[in-house]
């Protein structure tokens, strides 16, 4: 019986040779497209189309505009992105560069991830051991100025944010026991501030404090899987004219007032809240639980477990 | 008319010893001569016109704080007042060495015309140029595709004697950086402008700078314009740049 040899580009093999040449050209062509304009230990500015630098022993004052410009400060896993970018760095006594003020603008935002930081670390031989946790937060204005220091830093958005902040890991529990936890957050507000640790522990929140304006909206998810045990979802999202939050002290507190709506379900509290004013107190994994309900509640249907 | 009798004497024992080493050194003191062979003549009372060769070439002018090298050389001195170089065309390579207060610049080239008159001196340069400014804080060295260097027109002028210079082709400059422990900085470019009383040195063309391990600067990559500012000792003290014309 006589075979019919295919041509090779009628093959799977040559289609997949075929399909991999455009690939492989748009990969190309997106790397070429990524501008370095200046790169030094753990800070790299890229993507800069016009810019006006000045670089010095202690840092370097930078203003230009991309599409977009990228500033990246690896040490500390923060990444800046904007289409205009007015600000300043400066090196820590360790030589790692941190944001010092900054005006960034045009889909800007500011993202804080351990696992870039912990990658950097892992490269300069720093640091070898995994973290238990990873966590990363992401603040996202049309525009925000950013004042801050090695350790910390406040934003502000004259405009409307979205404020995105995850992580995940294992906690050792006060009796040695350990946790799996995974949560996330989710907030968007008018205008307001956050202030954020910038060199926070791999897997804890970076937020600290903050305040939106409304209309605000949020919601969460917090699971924990204690170890031998099952797994504990907490959901929770609702909406606020005005919304603070402060994680720096005990307790840490989620504050909103005037037309309050929370949805909750979780082993803490579930049920929906629709009252004036509304605290809720979270763990470290930001997970609630407490839910005290002020003012006037026009309407209310909750549970809460009692305390353990 | 005895002066020239005597000088006239020298050329022909100058073009006599041709192949032999022959010196000439000016009444004052202030200029001396050393070549293989050539020609010194007194062209009016206060010139004189030297056509010189020799491996290389030597003339040392006290009065300009300038030592030209070359195989061939071609110069006008003036002696009114005092002996100065009014023009030298040095050919086949030429090494140039300006002294100043407080240190030196020692120059390059494939060829080099000097021109000075009392305010000013230039050196136009062509071919392969290498620009050495050494002082007690440190070196630097620039290189080009030939350009033009003005240096200070006196005997001891102030810095390393040159006051700014100006080189085309590929260019590349490594200085030191300001507080740091054995910290360079190297910056390349298609243009370089020195400018020593401005305490600058611009770069312009596809600029790169990157800092040596010792220096606390990174890389910079592809900037059109790059403005390194020297400290009094001439040591890098920022680095300023712009690119497509920022907002």
């Amino acid at each position: 019986m006589k075979s019919t040899r295919l041509p090779r580009c009628l093959t799977l093999k040559g289609w997949k040779k075929i399909a991999a040449i455009p690939t492989a050209a748009l990969a190309t062509l997106a790397f070429a497209q990524i501008v370095v304009n200046y790169h030094d230990q753990d800070f790299t500015l890229s993507g800069f189309k016009s810019f006006d630098a000045t670089l010095e022993n202690g840092g370097v004052a930078f203003k230009g505009a991309g599409a977009p410009v990228r500033i990246e400060m690896k040490s500390s896993g923060t990444v800046v992105v904007g289409t205009n970018a007015d600000g300043t760095t400066q090196k820590d006594g360790s030589g790692n560069y941190f944001l010092k003020e900054a005006t960034i603008s045009g889909n800007a935002s500011l993202s804080v991830d351990s696992q870039l930081a912990y990658e950097y670390a892992s490269q300069r031989r720093d640091s070898t051991q995994k973290p238990d946790g990873i966590s990363k937060t992401q603040v996202q204005s049309e525009l925000f100025k950013y004042t801050g220091t090695s350790s910390d830093g406040r934003m502000e958005f004259p405009g409307a944010v979205t404020i995105d902040s995850q992580s995940n890991g294992v906690a050792t529990n006060k009796d040695n026991t350990k946790t799996d936890y995974a949560r996330v957050l989710h907030l968007t507000g008018a205008s307001g501030f956050v202030t954020l640790l910038v060199n926070a522990a791999p897997g804890a929140s970076p937020l600290k404090t903050g305040e939106l304006s409304g209309p605000v909206t949020y919601s969460g998810k917090s699971d924990a899987t204690p170890a031998g045990g099952v797994l504990q979802s907490t959901t929770f999202d609702g909406k606020a004219d005005h919304l603070k939050f402060d994680f720096t002290r005990e307790p840490r507190t989620i504050t909103m007032n005037g037309n309050v709506t929370l949805t909750s379900k979780g082993p803490a509290a579930s049920g929906d809240i629709s009252a004036d004013n509304v605290i809720v107190t979270v763990d470290e994994n930001l997970k609630p639980i407490k839910i005290d309900i002020a003012g006037s509640p026009a309407k209310t249907t909750m549970h809460q477990e009692p305390p353990k | 008319m005895k002066k020239l009798i005597l000088l006239s004497m020298m050329s022909l024992g100058a073009i006599a010893l041709a192949q032999q080493l022959f010196t000439y050194r000016d009444k004052s003191g202030a200029m001396s001569v050393r070549a293989k062979s050539g020609l010194v003549e007194q062209t009016s009372a206060n010139q004189v016109h030297m056509v010189l060769k020799g491996s290389p070439v030597v003339i040392k002018s006290l009065n300009d704080g300038l030592t030209i090298q070359a195989p061939s050389v071609v110069c006008d001195a003036n002696t009114k007042t005092k002996t100065k170089i009014g023009k030298a065309v040095a050919t086949g390579g030429v090494h140039a060495i300006k002294s100043g207060a407080g240190g030196n610049t020692d120059i390059t080239a494939s060829t080099g015309t000097y021109t000075s008159t009392g305010q000013s001196s230039k050196l136009t340069l062509t071919g392969s140029t290498k620009i050495v400014s050494r002082s007690s804080t440190g070196t630097t060295t620039v290189t080009g595709g030939g350009g033009v260097a003005n240096l200070d027109p006196s005997a001891k002028g102030s810095g390393n004697g040159l006051r700014t210079a100006t080189l085309t082709g590929p260019v590349r400059i490594e200085a030191v950086q300001q507080n740091t422990n054995g910290g360079t900085i190297t910056a390349t470019g298609s243009k370089l402008t020195i400018d020593n009383p401005a305490h600058t040195v611009t770069l312009s063309g596809g600029v790169n700078v990157t800092g040596n391990g010792q220096s606390t600067l990174g890389e910079l990559r592809g900037a059109d314009r790059v403005v390194l500012v020297l400290n009094s000792q001439g040591q890098i003290a920022s680095v300023r740049v712009s690119q497509g014309g920022a907002n």
